[in-house]
């Protein structure tokens, strides 16, 4: 099918070496409606909206801000949100723009998961979770999981 | 040529002979950039305006160059010739001349060059025999016509987003169910007036 | 078949492809030269006669003129903003449209690498910009200063000179490595001495998927040429007090050590205080040099403050955040200028607590890069 020419120059951008080293799309090759629609899909299933996963994502980077760069406990998380000076823009190119800053977050089973502020603002603005193979892919319903979502 | 007041041809070409909707043609483009409003919106316009001006010059091509020359079994890629040309002249000059147009139209236009309901108008008016009045009022109502069919399609599609479907026919799937259904709405209208 | 058909065919088509391309190239000449375009500069302060067709962005780094732009001209970092008076008559395209705010929008400000030289122009930008130049250094040394901060010491081409305010930062340009296919370039403090005209340190600390400090880490050798443009930014000593207070955490120490030198080597009357904070020792760096400074210069205090020391280093220094030893050293913000440079939470909760102790937005300095 005809891909539309802006969505071609967002896939363009979001390969890797463009914005960030390693891209945003890893080795998927499906385009990026059809990843954030197959994305849109599984929360369909169990009902929870992008938007409210990233909503907690970033009320605990925010909390784990405390730690001021060291593991500092959240509710029942371990969190360490580092900050690195410059900053990265969206590729959806909306105007947002945020400092670098990685939150590291693990639960009571010992499990870690990793994200970004970009990563945050891609899943609550754009529904995007990243191509898979991503370096910051989030897989829906592992998230879900971890942050122990509940549908309303 | 036939008798038919151009007025006819416009609304007919919209409603009853809508090129998506009854001949379901430019349907690649019209599938795949309807998923946002905007966007529709964007190429409808600019399939409106090449569609109005190359059947219309595609016309002139025709009677002047094609018949005298009797080289009529070469006209589908004169045609095609002559509207990729035509674009690349348009996307020029409204480059320089109205940037914002073209920063809206622009990136849409390349895609249009392919787009077979322009090729296809082209072909239905050669076939049909229209006057000059009558090709250009075609074209640009056929291109309405289209900007309509995506435009509505959009306008479904983003209500859609919030609707929970099966799984297997979101996607292209459920876009041809609801152009199906558009186009066995759009039967209501044929009574109307006909210009086949 | 008759030849003649074989013939009118070819011909017909060969005459008309003929004809149409012959259109094309004529409307390309004409609609897509837009001659030389003559822009006017801060009202007459600078006049350039350029080619038209290419962006605003393009066309003044080709005359030397070097707006700031961290995202290359791929409208996501909205910094390369200037005033457009005249000479465009389109309004913001919807790829500005983000980044422009209604005030903005009311004084013509516009992206540089949107907006398209197409005629006469009359821009308004910052006077300093006029001074930023573009350098080819040699790598003379790259050293590692801590496990994920390096230290690239280069050497302009000779005979060339950089006449910089200890605070302000380089766009370093990267070159393409690994998967990484373009040039990208990024903002980094000058850490040498402002009176080394003839070299320029810049520190980096890896960050992770940073596409520049990747290279820096991964790729650049000792030899390599790299190319960088500057000096930009409006964080320098300002001086109207009679004790300036430092802090800074990770790579932020960078132009604090350009100011140190600053006011050091110019016999200036001021004291310093240098707060630098990190989480454990290992985060620690330049630790000799600035105790010699406070060694030989009595007016310079350093108070390195670490948060988590472990048992077996032995820390004798403050333990805490940066932020923990402020609100105990500082009474008060009167005849005091605060200059930071860190990360943004770092910086926001310093800057609280210094408004708190009566600093003002007139009396703190800071380097965010955001």
């Amino acid at each position: 099918m005809k891909e539309n020419p802006r969505d071609e120059m967002l896939q363009r951008d979001m390969r890797e070496g463009r914005l960030s080293k390693d891209g945003f799309l890893g080795d998927d090759d499906r385009d990026i409606q059809e990843i954030i629609s197959d994305d849109e899909a599984v929360l369909a299933t169990v009902g929870i909206t992008a938007a409210k996963i990233a909503d907690t994502m970033r009320a605990l980077t925010q909390e784990g801000l405390k730690g001021m760069g060291e593991e500092c406990p959240v509710g029942d998380y371990m969190i360490k949100v580092e900050e690195y000076m410059g900053f990265m823009g969206c590729p959806f190119k909306d105007g947002f723009r945020q400092a670098k800053r990685n939150t590291t977050i693990r639960n009571q089973n010992g499990k870690t998961m990793i994200w970004t502020d970009v990563n945050i603002h891609l899943i609550g603005a754009h529904g995007f979770f990243q191509g898979k193979g991503a370096e910051y892919r989030l897989e829906p319903m592992e998230l879900i999981e971890f942050l122990e979502l509940k549908a309303d | 040529m036939p008798q038919i007041s151009p007025i006819v041809i416009f609304f007919a070409s919209i409603i009853t002979s809508n090129m998506i909707l009854s001949n379901f043609l430019g349907m690649c483009s019209y599938l795949s950039i309807s998923s946002e409003y905007k966007t529709a919106t964007g190429l409808g316009m600019a399939v409106t305006l090449v569609l109005t001006l190359t059947t219309f010059i595609n016309w002139a091509i025709y009677h002047f160059v094609i018949v005298p020359l009797e080289i009529q079994y070469l006209s589908y890629i004169i045609y095609i010739m002559v509207i990729a040309a035509f674009v690349q002249i348009l996307e020029m000059a409204m480059d320089r001349y109205t940037p914002d147009l073209y920063a809206k139209l622009g990136i849409f236009l390349p895609l249009i060059t392919v787009n077979c309901a322009i090729l296809g108008v082209t072909l239905f008016m050669v076939i049909r025999q229209y006057g000059a009045l009558q090709s250009l009022v075609y074209g640009l109502g056929s291109g309405l016509g289209w900007w309509l069919a995506i435009n509505m399609l959009a306008a479904i599609r983003e209500k859609l987003k919030k609707a929970k479907l099966p799984p297997g026919i979101s996607g292209p799937a459920i876009s041809f169910i609801i152009t199906g259904i558009m186009a066995m709405a759009f039967i209501g209208f044929s009574g109307i007036f006909t210009i086949q | 078949m008759d030849f003649s058909v074989i013939l009118r065919a070819v011909g017909s088509l060969a005459v008309i492809s003929g004809v149409l391309s012959v259109m094309i190239s004529i409307s390309e000449k004409v609609l897509n030269n837009y001659g030389i375009c003559e822009i006017d500069i801060n009202n007459g302060a600078r006049l350039l006669k350029v080619e038209g067709g290419s962006t605003l962005l393009n066309t003044l780094a080709g005359e030397k003129i070097f707006i700031p732009s961290a995202c290359g001209g791929k409208a996501t970092c909205g910094l390369c903003k200037v005033k457009v008076l005249e000479g465009t008559p389109s309004g913001l395209l919807p790829t500005e449209e983000p980044y422009i705010n209604q005030e903005e929008r009311k004084q013509n400000v516009r992206l540089s690498c949107q907006v398209k030289v197409k005629g006469n122009m009359k821009l308004e930008i910052e006077e300093e910009l006029f001074n930023i130049k573009e350098f080819i250094c040699d790598v003379e040394d790259i050293t590692d200063m801590t496990y994920d901060i390096k230290r690239v010491r280069l050497k302009l081409a000779p005979g060339e000179t950089i006449n910089f305010k200890a605070g302000q930062f380089m766009q370093f340009y990267s070159k393409p490595y690994g998967k990484v296919k373009e040039v990208v370039f990024r903002a980094y403090s000058i850490s040498s001495k402002s009176s080394e005209h003839d070299h320029i340190e810049l520190l980096f600390r890896l960050v992770p998927g940073g596409i520049c400090t990747g290279y820096v880490h991964q790729a650049l050798k000792v030899g390599d040429k790299a190319r960088m443009s500057g000096p930009y930014g409006d964080f320098y000593l300002r001086g109207n007090c009679e004790e300036l207070i430092m802090i800074a955490g990770g790579s932020g120490l960078a132009p604090i050590r350009s100011l140190v030198y600053e006011v050091i080597e110019n016999n200036l009357p001021h004291k310093m205080r240098f707060f630098f904070g990190a989480n454990t020792l290992k985060d620690l760096y330049y630790m000799e040099e600035f105790a010699q400074i406070q060694k030989d210069y009595p007016q310079f205090t350093f108070i390195p403050c670490l948060a988590f020391p472990e048992a077996e280093d032995e820390w004798t220094g403050v333990t805490g955040f940066v932020t923990v030893a402020l609100e105990q050293q500082i009474q008060n913000g009167e005849g005091k200028e605060a200059y930071l440079c860190g990360s943004p939470g770092m910086l926001d909760a310093c800057i609280k607590i210094l408004k708190d102790k009566g600093f003002t937005d007139q009396t703190i300095f800071y380097d965010k890069f955001s």
